[in-house]
């Protein structure tokens, strides 16, 4: 499992760590069953505090893509289709989020970008 | 939920003061929670070491209460003693001693005393066997020390200024051993420190004295992540709500301040583009800023 | 407490060495003269000088700052100064004893035992002292102590000479019954030096206690 995170990117390391696995697990990365690295383990490694992957963990728990249990560990739940699309959702809103920001800044309508997006959905079909 | 910490404290100290000539310890208050790191910052003379003497009986205090493991530390019985390790700043060993004679003598004072794992963490340190401390280098006096407090089975690691003479590679190869000590969640580190960099790199909380009072006792994440920096001229610096206001540095071009409760800070004035900032750089700010205010 | 005692009796090894080299040579002194009178208070007071050492030591290093973060009480370390000093003190009046019947053995004194009595008082001695000096050493630290340690060794002898030669010279007049008690005192004198001896020393270990009780680090 390959975990790679930044100390100069604004997202707190927590999220880089719940952003990265949710992404290894919807890919099929890490498979339902999977047994996840120790709080403290993964602390130890990435070098930086288990209240951060704690915090990760919990995050992961609460959105449904792994479960715990005590005196064994934390592993990766059956991927839940609801919880991913919830999730892929997510990701979509922020990068338009980005898209709308930049189109108010440089003056383009809604209608232009409604354009724009069906020739990209057309182009990738 | 995940269960990583036993919710218990290894430390808790209650209104602590101490009273001397020309420093107070007023009414300090924290508590270090079973499981983590707790790095203790604060410039030279601020009162940590004063505060350790004090949550390590070794001085009187004026008020307030301490616990260690559970105990008053006033009357820490002797077995709970030997899970404390200790490393205070500089060397407390007698010179004309050499470590197969401080392996002989601390076996004679521990009862957990574990000569492999001492002998262990010598050769892992490079320290030289057949040698007096008289030539042992300050790093390596640290060393030594660090190895007697890793050697005796303690659950609890209190440590003075242990890193401070040791060169970059050695004391990250420290900074992974307390990581490793941290595996099991009944050890605890108390850290203090001047070098703010180790402390950012493996500390859970932070807690920040400065002239004999706590400024600040908190989790490392929320202290990064909830405080900021903004650049704004000095005039729209007057204007910000106080509340979130930390402290400020004005120079000739204009002022930097450093926020509080970024979330909310961001909701309400979201012209401002806010900077990530460092435990080092709050710090700053809040001895040398609030001075300025 | 015992890891003290060691602590201590490692740091002190170094004399071996230089006492051996004195041994010999107030030993073959001893032999040359036909006299064992002084070796036995010597090399009582030799032995009994390292306890001091041990201070001294400890205070360099700052040892007892550390040794209290340690499975170790405050009463631990007083109690391990006042045992070493008496361990010292013990073997260095026995070993005087030997070395002196040792030396009458060979030069054929008639009493090859003349010597044994001069160790213990000597080593009497030295305690009586030691229980002044260590509440001082306790309270000031083994440095400003030492100014002590002389006016403690020279008043006993500045009171003895005043009174001897006041009682020679006729200006005081010891009282019959004076005399009487020193007589009768004589007879016992043995069992009289240890009880003051366990007395002094235990007020000694009391007011060592408390003021190490009080002590910050």
């Amino acid at each position: 499992m390959n975990i790679l995170i930044s100390n100069s990117s604004d997202k707190p390391i927590y999220e880089q760590i719940t952003t990265q696995i949710k992404q290894m697990i919807i890919s099929g990365e890490l498979e339902a069953g999977c047994l996840l690295p120790s709080m403290r383990m993964l602390a130890k490694e990435l070098r930086i505090s288990v209240i951060t992957t704690k915090r990760a963990y919990d995050d992961l728990e609460r959105d449904g893509f792994i479960y715990t249990v005590i005196g064994k560990g934390s592993f990766v739940a059956e991927k839940n289709m609801e919880f991913i699309r919830e999730e892929q959702l997510k990701i979509v809103e922020e990068y338009l989020g980005k898209a709308a920001a930049g189109a108010k800044a440089g003056g383009i309508s809604l209608e232009e970008m409604q354009e724009i997006l069906q020739i990209i959905y057309e182009e990738e079909r | 939920m995940a269960e990583v910490f036993s919710g218990k404290d290894a430390i808790v100290v209650q209104d602590l003061t101490k009273r001397y000539d020309n420093f107070t310890l007023n009414k300090i208050s924290f508590h270090v929670p079973m499981g983590t790191i707790m790095g203790f910052v604060g410039e030279n003379g601020a009162g940590k070491t004063t505060t350790i003497k004090a949550i390590l009986g070794l001085i009187h205090t004026d008020g307030g209460k301490i616990s260690v493991l559970g105990s008053d530390s006033r009357d820490v019985p002797k077995e709970k003693k030997a899970w404390i390790g200790v490393v205070l700043d500089g060397s407390n060993l007698h010179e004309n001693l050499n470590l197969r004679d401080i392996n002989f003598i601390m076996k004679r004072i521990y009862p957990s005393w574990e000569e492999a794992t001492f002998f262990a963490y010598v050769k892992k340190f490079n320290l030289p066997d057949n040698k007096n401390i008289k030539e042992f280098s300050r790093g390596m006096k640290m060393k030594l020390s660090i190895a007697i407090a890793l050697s005796h089975g303690a659950k609890l690691l209190i440590l003075d200024e242990a890193t401070s003479g040791l060169d970059p590679m050695v004391r990250d190869e420290i900074l992974d051993i307390f990581l490793e000590f941290i595996q099991d969640e009944e050890h605890t580190i108390l850290l203090s420190s001047h070098i703010i960099s180790d402390i950012e790199k493996i500390a859970d909380y932070v807690t920040f004295i400065h002239k004999g009072s706590i400024v600040f006792s908190e989790n490392k994440d929320d202290l990064i992540y909830q405080h900021g920096v903004i650049h704004c001229r000095k005039e729209e610096a007057r204007q910000i709500d106080p509340s979130y206001i930390v402290g400020i540095r004005e120079n000739s071009y204009g002022a930097e301040v450093l926020i509080q409760n970024k979330d909310a800070f961001q909701r309400r004035y979201r012209q401002y583009q806010i900077e990530r900032t460092s435990i080092e750089e709050i710090m700053l700010f809040v001895s040398r800023g609030k001075e300025r205010m | 407490m015992y890891g003290l005692i060691w602590k201590d009796i490692i740091n002190l090894k170094r004399y071996i060495k230089i006492f051996a080299v004195f041994f010999l040579v107030y030993g073959f002194m001893a032999f040359a003269q036909k006299d064992i009178s002084f070796i036995t208070g010597i090399f009582t007071l030799m032995f009994a000088i390292l306890t001091m050492s041990t201070y001294s030591y400890d205070e360099m290093s700052q040892w007892d700052v550390y040794a209290l973060t340690m499975p170790i009480t405050r009463k631990d370390i007083v109690r391990g100064k006042y045992m070493l000093m008496l361990l010292l003190v013990l073997f260095g009046s026995i070993f005087s004893a030997v070395f002196a019947i040792l030396i009458n053995a060979v030069i054929g004194s008639e009493n090859i035992f003349a010597g044994i009595g001069a160790s213990f008082i000597g080593a009497a001695v030295v305690i009586l002292f030691y229980s002044i000096l260590l509440p001082f050493i306790t309270k000031l630290g083994i440095e400003k102590a030492r100014i002590i340690l002389f006016v403690v060794c020279m008043v006993p002898f500045v009171i003895v000479i005043f009174i001897k030669k006041a009682v020679n010279t006729g200006v005081v007049r010891v009282p019959d019954q004076m005399l009487q008690f020193c007589e009768t005192a004589h007879q016992y004198q043995y069992l009289l030096m240890l009880v003051v001896l366990v007395v002094c020393l235990s007020i000694s270990y009391f007011i060592s206690l408390q003021i190490y009780h009080k002590k910050e680090f």
